[in-house]
C-alpha cells in the first residue's frame, strides 16, 4: 500500500495532534468524514503507521534507561528473546547480527531497578553467556514520528 | 519540575489513553469518576508541559527503510555530546543516545538496503571527526518496540 497526498495529509496531521477529531480533519481537508474514517481505517489496518501514547519517562518517574546486549546460545536465542519481550519494563527487543545476538532497553525506576531486571530476569536465564549494559546519560536525538510498528 | 503535574489521576488518565487512544474524554471521564472537563484540562496541561503526546507514528519501512541497524562508537579527542551532535545532523539516524562508558554513544541507522547503510557509513559517518571505533549490528527481526517512552521536550 501506498500513501496519496491524502493520506500524508492526514499523517502530518495526526502526528501533530492524533487527539484531533474524524470532523475536524475532514474539514480541514476538504473531505467528508466517512471518507477520513475510510482513510485511517486502511492506514492502521496496513501496519504503516499507528497512534501512539507517548510520554515523558521522566515525569511519570522513570528515571533510568539502559540498553543491554546479550550473547545467547543459538538453540535458545528466540526463545529468550521472546520471553524478554514480555517483561513490562522492556520497551524494545531485536534479534541483531554480530558478537551480541540479542539487545534490549530497559526503562525503569532507577539503577537499582534496573539491576535487579539484569540480574535477576537475565543473567539467569539459561542460554545468557554474556551480558553488557550501557546506562543511558542523555539522548541526542529522538524522532517520535517514525518508529517500526510491531505487533505485540 | 514537571512531576509535581503527574498525580494519580494523571497516571491513570495516561494509562487508559495507552489501552485505547481513541478513547473520548467523556469515556475516560465516567471510567474515572471525573468530569469530562477536568480530563480534557488534565491532558492539555500535559500536552502543554510536554510531558503527553497523543500522536500517529510512521512506520519506517513506509518510507522504503527496510534495513534497522545499531551503531556503537567510541570518541576520542572530542566529547561524546559533540560526536553525537552530528550524528543526530545525520537524517537516517533517528535517535542518538549518550552512554557511561565504552561505547560512549549509540544511534539507530534506517537504511533502504545493505548497500545504504553502507554508504551511510562510509560518506556521513566515518567523516565524523573524534570517531575513535564503531561497531555496526543490523537488527534481523525486531520483536518489540513499545511507543509508550519519548523525549518530548525541545530543549
Amino acid at each position: 500500500m501506498r500513501l496519496d497526498e491524502i493520506d500524508q495529509q492526514i499523517v502530518a496531521m495526526l502526528t501533530r495532534d492524533a487527539r484531533i477529531s474524524n470532523r475536524e480533519v475532514a474539514r480541514l481537508i476538504g473531505l467528508s468524514e466517512a471518507g477520513v474514517r475510510k482513510r485511517l481505517k486502511r492506514l492502521s489496518e496496513s501496519g504503516l503507521a499507528r497512534i501512539a501514547v507517548v510520554t515523558d519517562p521522566g515525569a511519570v518517574g522513570l528515571n533510568a534507561a539502559v540498553l543491554v546486549r546479550i550473547q545467547v546460545a543459538p538453540a535458545v536465542c528466540r526463545s529468550v528473546a521472546e520471553s524478554i519481550a514480555r517483561l513490562e519494563v522492556v520497551s524494545f527487543v531485536a534479534l541483531m547480527t554480530g558478537r551480541f545476538n540479542i539487545v534490549l532497553l530497559i526503562t525503569a525506576r532507577n539503577r537499582q531497578e534496573v539491576a535487579e531486571i539484569i540480574h535477576g530476569q537475565l543473567r539467569t536465564k539459561l542460554g545468557v553467556n554474556a551480558l553488557e549494559a550501557i546506562e543511558i546519560v542523555s539522548i541526542a536525538k529522538h524522532r517520535l514520528d517514525l518508529a517500526l510498528v510491531t505487533r505485540a | 519540575m514537571s512531576t509535581e503535574i503527574v498525580d494519580e489521576i494523571n497516571l491513570a488518565l495516561i494509562a487508559s489513553l495507552q489501552k485505547k487512544p481513541s478513547r473520548t474524554n467523556k469515556d475516560i471521564g465516567e471510567a474515572l469518576g471525573i468530569s469530562e472537563a477536568t480530563v480534557a484540562n488534565r491532558i492539555r496541561a500535559m500536552e502543554e508541559a510536554n510531558i503527553l503526546r497523543v500522536m500517529m507514528q510512521r512506520d519506517v519501512r513506509a518510507l522504503g527503510y527496510n534495513v534497522l541497524a545499531l551503531i556503537y562508537i567510541d570518541v576520542s579527542g572530542r566529547t561524546p555530546e559533540a560526536v553525537a551532535n552530528d550524528m543526530a545532523r545525520i537524517e537516517e539516524c533517528t535517535s542518538v543516545c549518550i552512554g557511561m562508558g565504552s561505547p560512549d554513544i549509540f544511534a539507530n541507522i534506517n537504511a533502504r538496503d545493505g548497500r545504504a547503510l553502507q554508504c551511510i557509513i562510509d560518506e556521513q559517518i566515518s567523516v565524523i571527526d573524534g570517531i575513535a571505533s564503531y561497531e555496526v549490528s543490523v537488527a534481523l527481526e525486531v520483536l518489540k518496540l513499545d511507543p509508550r517512552y519519548g523525549r518530548l521536550r525541545t530543549d
